[in-house]
């Protein structure tokens, strides 16, 4: 009756949201499910608390992020243009 | 009249430096989360660009980076298979490169909560291989869902529900931890 009654209305149940909360982090739901989840965060502490431990998991794992070596990139970016002049390189 | 028209080879290296040249450095992260090796990961990111220089007359122009990344699994694919072909999809040599993965010398991850960090850090390792390299895919190397199932050649479902379920162990294994508790007084 209740996820009826939240149907009708166009807002979520907790449950609903915690199914998407992943999702949602990522920015890989629609724009209009975005909008339904975030309305239902304001209201709901517990969910906005997910939302919290859940993004900074993210934000940790992200801490964990390899280091890209700029010389390397130069070396590949050398690559490139050297690829440009002569398309055989590697052969 | 004069009508001036790009020679293909013109043309194709103008579409290398639009498609290809921004997704340098996600091309080498995620080369490196599939190598674990900086010599390794520049091995495979300039096999990638190879191919891919020599196939851009047929790219469509749509997604660069998800064409980049499946090039990229087809070369490491090859490159694994060339190396050590008797290792070829070895879950223990995956497990085993994945623990010389943790980053110490970041300065950030020393300031931002340790606590939570190293917590978080047990969690990862705890997760089998198939469930690490999609969270490595995706919240370290940055990718979309869709860009982490090309790489890995698995539907965009799999990846969902392997990233949803790793995330899911290490959110429980903050609650054993009692530091989801701390995080919700926050």
């Amino acid at each position: 009756m209740r996820r009826l009654l939240d149907r009708l209305r166009g807002t979520m149940s907790c449950g609903d949201v915690l199914k998407v909360i992943q999702s949602y982090i990522d920015g890989e739901i629609n724009a209009t499910t975005a909008r339904r989840v975030a309305a239902h965060l304001e209201q709901c502490d517990p969910c906005a608390d997910e939302e919290y431990i859940y993004g900074q998991i993210k934000a940790s794992l992200a801490r964990r992020r390899h280091k890209v070596d700029m010389d390397v990139l130069d070396q590949l970016m050398s690559f490139g243009e050297r690829l440009k002049t002569d398309p055989n390189l590697g052969d | 009249m004069v009508t001036l028209v790009d020679s293909p080879k013109t043309t194709n290296d103008r579409r290398f430096d639009e498609y290809i040249l921004p997704e340098f450095e996600v091309l080498y992260r995620t080369a490196w989360s599939l190598t674990r090796s900086d010599a390794d990961a520049q091995d495979l990111v300039q096999d990638t660009l190879l191919r891919a220089y020599r196939s851009i007359d047929r790219f469509d122009g749509r997604y660069p980076r998800a064409w980049l990344l499946t090039i990229m699994r087809n070369a490491n694919i090859n490159r694994v298979r060339k190396k050590k072909p008797d290792l070829l999809n070895d879950p223990d040599l995956t497990f085993e490169r994945s623990l010389e993965f943790a980053d110490h010398n970041d300065p950030e991850a020393l300031v931002v909560s340790p606590v939570l960090d190293a917590a978080i850090e047990d969690a990862f390792d705890q997760l089998s291989a198939d469930f690490r390299e999609v969270v490595e895919l995706v919240d370290l190397d940055g990718l979309a869902y869709q860009e982490a199932a090309n790489v890995l050649g698995i539907p965009v479902g799999t990846v969902m529900s392997r990233l949803h379920r790793a995330r899911g162990r290490i959110r429980e294994h903050l609650g054993r931890t009692g530091l989801d508790q701390e995080m919700r007084t926050r």
